[in-house]
């Protein structure tokens, strides 16, 4: 596995309290939302500090998230790019 | 119209949880008094449990086990009552914004810290559109939500899920001995009746009800009175109104076979249940809780369920009992609490 | 059940004034009370706009006639003060003997004071005791000197509504005659940061169900009625009935409304069917319309819904006031009491187009002689808890 999305499938388990589960349960083509890993807009905002804080990346609307947070591929790719 | 319990769940610092009995062997605590938990994941996945602070999922998890016990196909009304609600939400967004200096704050800990979520939380997880009330008024809490219950179901409901839950943390265990509420450590809450000495011990707990206008195979008691007391204005003004209360729920005193009191140890708020105990309930059996639980809000709520298992076995532990067992048959237990002698509460459960 | 329930007396205090008079004259004139903040300390005063009291602790003391050390958190204050206006406006005196309750609805107790000194112990410990919700009703009880049945909700944003409607529920069952019902409370740092995490606050002035809405502003104050049985309030001024009042559960999401808006819409359509009136009779709807994306849409969801393309009148008063959370039932309950009393209804400030897809515009001028028999007032909070209340001419 890639280690920038290991890295972030912990860092999902952890910042979002998902105690029980391992990077392993977490597809990281399958969507994060509502069908796939069944997280909401919440989450959503939760992972908008983890990019923040890990990241250095700040997102000022969080409608951008929607799009980034697809799935753990969508947003290794985004902190790939954007990353400073 | 007549309103019984026909589920009866506890979570408490006891072996309590799915119980029928009142364990007889009581674990002794010397600090605070911490639920035995039973194993959340059973209950819940990960993604579920996300966002469930300690209280969130032992509420949650009496409700789900009352509603079982109850067999109850639909749920009318969700009445929860909690004195300080989810302190550990609440404390961890606090800390994170003195910390922070109110930056870099999530919202999780914010929407959860609220009184009503876990309520919210059981409406969703039974899909429950009905009435959902949630009421904070301290020692009250409890109390207010079954005298809620008996109004709806004078109103026509049929099932109503009852609640009172808070929990205690190690940081507001701290923050509250700079007003000296607790007992010096160590001090077993074996020890807490006529102990002598000021302070109580630090308690926690969930217990749900089902309240219903059915009598039911599952029944424990008749729900034969609630009542709310605010500053009574002396020991006869109190001796008074309970009387009359009992009368208009067509019971004499002389019916009150058992009076199971708050005493929590603190000597200088015990004297007045002593007061009530050696004057109006002098003919009575007397009995306590709170070495069971310990002391926290929505205690009364451990001292109901306590009583649901007493009536319906016929049987008091004899860690319950205070004086020696007078009576035969327990048919109407009392349930006396108060707080400073400020906030008292009165519920009478009948056999039947 | 068949007690009747009806209003004489109230008091509010909020940024659009310190009394009820002071509040109507602000509705009528569109004058608004969001600015920046003078009072609250908190980092977020530059970037913020909300609905604070211009009057310090101190101050609030001084119109209590309460010493200056008095330890009590600004929630608790401003409770007092509404429930004092409301009591002397029903004419309820000290010497008075009818048994009467005192019912509140909060959110966060008193978090204003706990959130200033939970790091200085060695300065101040009252808040450990004055955090709870139950406090202030006590504070307020013993203030009035009314000591029958005291009890707290809390439920959120819905939490004043909530307590207007136990204490109808209890004089109707005939336990008390009489209720001082509302709700308090002060803006906080917990509540300011909390609203910010979920991005649901406007940095501006609200517009509650404008098309480019962008959240809501906080705001600050009390509302309290005094609700009476028809026996007491026979030979006294009434403002109105109590007529219906409902609580349900979305039953879909902590902090958002599902998109049928079952939850809002249930209430709406119980509350109407204990007030015993049909859709046609409702004339006004104060609704909760605290200027998010999320609530404007469903609550306008709802209402489609229960009115179908008959949709009445309606506005929402949070432009002026911002969002009070537990007061704001309470609050808007004593709005919507003083539109019937007037026969007008208040405009919804900032709006420019309505939401696509819902095409409800709110009242945005002043309609006098409005001929409303029925008000609806609607509260809905966290928890997916929604209550609807009904207030009628007799």
């Amino acid at each position: 596995m890639d280690s920038l999305i290991k890295k972030l499938k912990e860092e999902i388990i952890d910042h979002l309290n998902l105690e029980g589960l391992t990077p392993d349960d977490i597809n990281e083509k399958e969507p994060l939302f509502g069908e796939g890993l069944g997280l909401d807009s919440i989450d959503a905002l939760e992972l908008i500090l983890l990019l923040e804080r890990g990241y250095g990346i700040k997102l000022e609307n969080p409608q951008e998230g929607k799009k980034i947070f697809t799935s753990v591929e969508t947003m290794a790719e985004y902190i790939r790019q954007n990353k400073k | 119209m007549a309103a019984y319990i026909n589920g009866a769940q506890a979570i408490s610092p006891q072996d309590t949880f799915l119980n029928p009995q009142i364990p007889v062997e009581l674990k002794e605590y010397q600090g605070i008094m911490l639920n035995v938990l039973p194993d959340f994941k059973n209950y819940f996945s990960p993604i579920e449990m996300r966002r469930m602070s300690r209280i969130i999922k032992f509420s949650s998890v009496t409700a789900a086990e009352c509603i079982k016990e109850a067999n109850t196909e639909k749920i009318d009304a969700i009445i929860t009552g909690t004195g300080l609600g989810c302190l550990e939400d609440t404390q961890k967004f606090l800390n994170k914004m003195l910390d922070n200096n109110e930056s870099m704050l999530t919202p999780t800990t914010f929407i959860q810290s609220t009184h009503n979520t876990p309520g919210g939380i059981i409406a969703l997880a039974n899909k429950c559109y009905e009435y959902n009330m949630t009421y904070a008024h301290k020692t009250l809490s409890f109390e207010s939500c079954l005298l809620d219950a008996v109004l709806l179901i004078k109103e026509g409901k049929k099932n109503i899920l009852v609640g009172g839950f808070d929990e205690i943390t190690e940081e507001n265990y701290n923050l509250r001995k700079h007003i000296n509420q607790w007992k010096e450590e160590p001090f077993s809450n074996l020890d807490i009746y006529d102990c002598g000495t000021s302070g109580y011990k630090a308690g926690e707990g969930s217990a749900y009800f089902i309240i219903s206008s059915q009598k039911t195979g599952s029944t424990y008691a008749e729900l034969k009175l609630v009542d709310l007391y605010y500053k009574s204005k002396n020991i006869n003004s109190l001796s008074e109104n309970i009387e009359n209360k009992l009368q208009s729920a067509g019971l004499l005193l002389e019916d009150i076979d058992l009076v199971i009191f708050g005493y929590n140890g603190d000597s200088n708020t015990d004297i007045y249940y002593d007061q009530v105990k050696d004057t109006l309930f002098k003919h009575q059996d007397h009995g306590y809780y709170k070495h069971y639980c310990g002391e926290y809000d929505t205690s009364a709520s451990f001292g109901l369920w306590m009583t649901t298992r007493i009536i319906k076995q016929n049987h008091v532990p004899e860690n319950v009992f205070i004086s020696e067992r007078k009576k035969e048959k327990i048919n109407n237990v009392l349930l006396y609490n108060q707080e400073d002698n400020k906030n008292h509460s009165f519920i009478v459960l009948s056999a039947c | 059940m068949k007690n009747r329930v009806f209003v004489t007396g109230l008091g509010v205090i909020s940024a659009i004034g310190n009394n009820l008079a002071e509040n109507f004259s602000s509705l009528i004139n569109k004058k608004h009370g969001i600015g920046k903040l003078d009072i609250l300390d908190t980092v977020h005063r530059d970037e913020l706009v909300c609905g604070e009291i211009k009057l310090a602790n101190e101050e609030l003391l001084q119109l209590l006639d309460l010493p200056e050390d008095t330890p009590y958190p600004r929630t608790t204050l401003l409770a007092m003060h509404a429930a004092r206006e409301a009591c002397e406006d029903a004419g309820i005196f000290d010497n008075d003997t009818v048994k009467t309750g005192v019912i509140l609805g909060t959110t966060v107790g008193g978090m204003d004071k706990s959130e200033k000194f939970y790091r200085k112990l060695n300065e101040n410990t009252d808040f450990i005791q004055s955090h709870n919700c139950g406090y202030t009703t006590e504070k307020v009880a013993d203030y009035l000197n009314l000591h029958d049945f005291v009890t707290t909700l809390s439920t959120a944003c819905s939490s004043g509504a909530n307590a207007i409607m136990l204490g109808a529920r209890l004089i109707k069952h005939g336990l008390l005659e009489r209720v001082v019902a509302g709700g308090t409370d002060s803006l906080s740092k917990f509540t300011i940061n909390g609203f910010n995490t979920l991005f649901l606050l406007d940095p501006n002035p609200c517009s509650p169900f404008d098309k480019d809405r962008k959240g809501l502003n906080l705001g600050e104050g009390a509302g309290f009625l005094v609700l009476e049985n028809e026996r007491l309030s026979n030979n006294k001024r009434r403002y109105c009935r109590l007529s219906g009042y409902a609580n349900n559960n979305d039953a879909y999401h902590q902090t958002a409304t599902s998109s049928d808006a079952k939850g809002p819409y249930l209430s709406m359509k119980n509350a109407l069917e204990i007030s015993g009136l049909a859709v046609e009779d409702i004339h006004y709807i104060n609704v909760h319309g605290t200027g998010t994306e999320n609530n404007d849409l469903t609550e306008g969801i709802a209402m489609t819904r229960l009115f179908g393309e008959k949709v009445p009148p309606f506005s929402s008063t949070k432009a002026y006031t911002g969002h009070t959370l537990g007061a704001a039932g309470a609050m808007e309950a004593v709005f919507s009491i003083l539109a019937i009393k007037n026969n007008v209804i208040f405009p919804n400030l900032n709006f420019n187009q309505p939401i696509q897809d819902l095409s409800l515009s709110p009242a945005t001028v002043i309609i006098d002689n409005a001929g409303i028999e029925n008000i609806m007032s609607n509260s809905f909070g966290f928890g997916g808890n929604e209550t609807t209340l009904i207030f009628s001419k007799e």
